[in-house]
């Protein structure tokens, strides 16, 4: 069992959260101009890696909210927890952010042009 | 409608209640002697309202609720016979006397006009229970993961959690009692779990805290 510490709760049991998979993906514009396949990989894959991994984790049956952490898949240690719409921290944190090879995809870069016509600027978070 | 407890089956169909819920009295004095270890009394009279506003909107909430709602996460305010519950950031749970509800609410339209809020009467989603005696604490811990010691869970705390699968709220309300609230759809279940648990402390149902 893990105790994770939720950012408003504190540490509460595994047994309150529920884990959203893979964090800092980036949702493609409804008007972007990525090939079926680049769309895909960002729709379908999800990264599995052996060793630190970010995820989305949510506080189910405390306050509900979202949050992120950085767990290593192989020990569980946390390394961090962070906001939503933050990016981690640490050192290890902050390399296996860029190390995804998200940063680099189509999908993500789609996500991030946004034209003034359809998006407001305060919502490029990313 | 759920049948009582001591009755486990209405019209001939069976009850989805388990035989443990029926076998359990209302009462079961503390086999040590004593007081009961746990008394569960049912909150009546009072409305629940569940408020999501941004913080600006809380501060203007003061002058008309009577105290400051909790800026803190996991905190209760009170005032009188009122609480407000912390239930997340933007989130807090109002409890107020039942025949202020119809004021309380065209009072804070008022107040609040088109600003950007969502109150939501819950009184009948939620039931609310007043937990006392001096076992309470044992009683709980055997289903749930909370720390609940008063050197952790102080007076005036409040916590989500869960109280053997159920999602309850606890707040630490008196330096005697804990309210519990839970889903008046659990709250049978909730109830039968607290008797079995405290079976060995001994337990009274009462009708109103
Ligand atoms: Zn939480």
């Amino acid at each position: 069992m893990l105790e994770i510490k939720c950012p408003y709760c504190g540490l509460r049991d595994e047994e309150e959260f529920g884990c959203g998979g893979e964090a800092h993906i980036a949702r493609p514009l409804a008007d972007n101009p990525i090939s079926d396949k680049d769309f895909a990989d960002y729709l379908f894959y999800r990264d599995n890696p052996k060793g630190l991994f970010l995820e989305r984790w949510r506080h189910s049956a405390g306050c509900r909210r979202w949050f992120n952490v950085a767990r290593d898949t192989v020990s569980h240690q946390i390394l961090e927890v962070y906001p939503m719409g933050a990016k981690p921290s640490t050192k290890a944190g902050r390399a296996a952010y860029e190390a995804s090879w998200r940063r680099q995809s189509p999908a993500e870069a789609a996500a991030r042009n946004i034209p003034q016509k359809t998006r407001k600027t305060s919502t490029s978070k990313r | 409608m759920a049948s009582s407890n001591s009755d486990n089956t209405s019209n001939g169909a069976p009850d989805a209640q388990t035989p443990q819920a029926s076998a359990l009295p209302e009462i079961l004095p503390n086999p040590e002697g004593g007081a009961a270890g746990i008394s569960i009394a049912k909150v009546a009279g009072r409305t629940l309202i569940n408020l999501r506003c941004e913080d600006n909107i809380k501060a203007k909430l003061e002058a008309l609720f009577g105290t400051p709602l909790p800026a803190e996460p996991n905190k209760v305010a009170s005032m009188g016979t009122r609480r407000a519950i912390w239930l997340g950031p933007d989130e807090t749970l109002l409890m107020i006397e039942e025949e202020q509800e119809a004021e309380f609410m065209l009072n804070l339209k008022a107040l609040l006009g088109t600003a950007h809020y969502a109150a939501t009467p819950v009184s009948d989603a939620i039931k609310i229970f007043r937990l006392g005696g001096t076992r309470r604490l044992d009683v709980l811990a055997k289903g749930c993961a909370l720390d609940l010691h008063p050197a952790s869970f102080k007076q005036g705390d409040c916590a989500q959690s869960m109280l053997a699968h159920a999602a309850i709220t606890l707040a630490a309300d008196t330096p005697d009692s804990l309210l519990l609230f839970c889903r008046t759809s659990y709250s049978d279940y909730v109830t039968s779990w607290l008797k079995d648990a405290a079976v060995e402390y001994g337990y009274i149902l009462l009708d109103n805290a």
